[in-house]
């Protein structure tokens, strides 16, 4: 999609499944202090070896920014807010490998 | 502060925002863009066509509570898509909620977020195009959902593609926000 392509875009591992929108996923990431959020993104902010069907959520993952580093965990910005919570969370940075 | 058109324009030359389709010259206002409905259209299930979903004897009780974390599940089993008419039009009865999306991809920069907002025209209609949920985040990159409701009097028949049902008003951000902070991170492999 065109330009303006942000050079520091990451992306951390999650669970993928279908969202309500045939070109939208619904994202799950688990947060630094164990909670699990979930956010309807756009398709191709994530990406994934095998879709997802109804039945079943896959592994994948999706476009984030990161906001801070802290040691052991991350701050960062994921493509839109979690159902629970905005899109801004911390995550452990083992999400990245 | 809000771009005028003329500012629009440049950051769309200049690739700092992009919507594909790209805007035609009538689609701008002097301070905003109008965008078009998309082809999708969901409205949820009534509590009657979700029962019957179940099996026989199991009585479900819907009651959400939006803090439950598992919430994705229900909206993606509650959708479903709307009826349409030959032509691809779709009737939004008086008090309808559907959610539907633009036509239109948009790609923010970080430095510049957006409000989605209706048309005026609609509105007298009874039209709305979104719940108290008019924000686009700076940084903000898909289609814009749509939660439209007809709160007038007459029923509406929507033709998707065709309507330009809500306008974008852009605003430069007084600062950068924080990050983006380039880490080890960000060579490792993404998503693009």
């Amino acid at each position: 999609m065109g330009e303006n392509k942000d050079e520091n875009v990451a992306a951390i591992r999650c669970k993928v499944s279908l969202g309500m929108f045939e070109d939208e996923r619904a994202v799950h990431v688990e947060l630094m202090d164990g909670r699990k959020v979930s956010a309807f993104v756009d398709k191709d902010d994530v990406s994934v070896e095998e879709e997802p069907s109804a039945a079943s959520a896959v592994t994948g993952r999706v476009r984030v920014v990161v906001v801070k580093e802290n040691d052991k965990s991350v701050i960062l910005d994921l493509p839109q807010s979690t159902i629970t919570n905005g899109p801004r969370v911390e995550v452990n940075k083992e999400l990245f490998y | 502060m809000i771009l005028s058109d003329g500012e629009i324009e440049e950051a769309l030359g200049n690739g700092e925002i992009v919507i594909d389709p790209p805007p035609s010259e009538d689609q701008f206002t002097t301070s905003a863009v109008d965008l078009h409905l998309g082809d999708e259209i969901l409205e949820l299930k009534t509590f009657e066509q979700l029962q019957s979903e179940e099996p026989d004897g199991v009585i479900r009780p819907i009651l959400i509570d939006p803090g439950e974390i598992d919430i994705y599940p229900y909206l993606q089993k509650y959708a479903k898509p709307v009826p349409r008419a030959s032509d691809g039009s779709f009737m939004l009865p008086p008090h309808k909620f559907v959610l539907g999306k633009t036509l239109e991809k948009i790609k923010l920069p970080r430095t510049i977020a957006a409000r989605v907002e209706g048309r005026s025209t609609l509105a007298r209609l009874g039209l709305v195009v979104h719940l108290t949920a008019p924000t686009i985040h700076a940084g903000f990159s898909g289609r814009i959902i749509l939660e439209m409701c007809n709160f007038g009097t007459y029923p509406l028949q929507i033709q998707p593609k065709n309507l330009e049902i809500c306008q974008l008003i852009f605003e430069r951000l007084g600062r950068e926000p924080k990050g983006p902070v380039r880490t080890v991170y960000v060579d490792q492999e993404t998503i693009r």
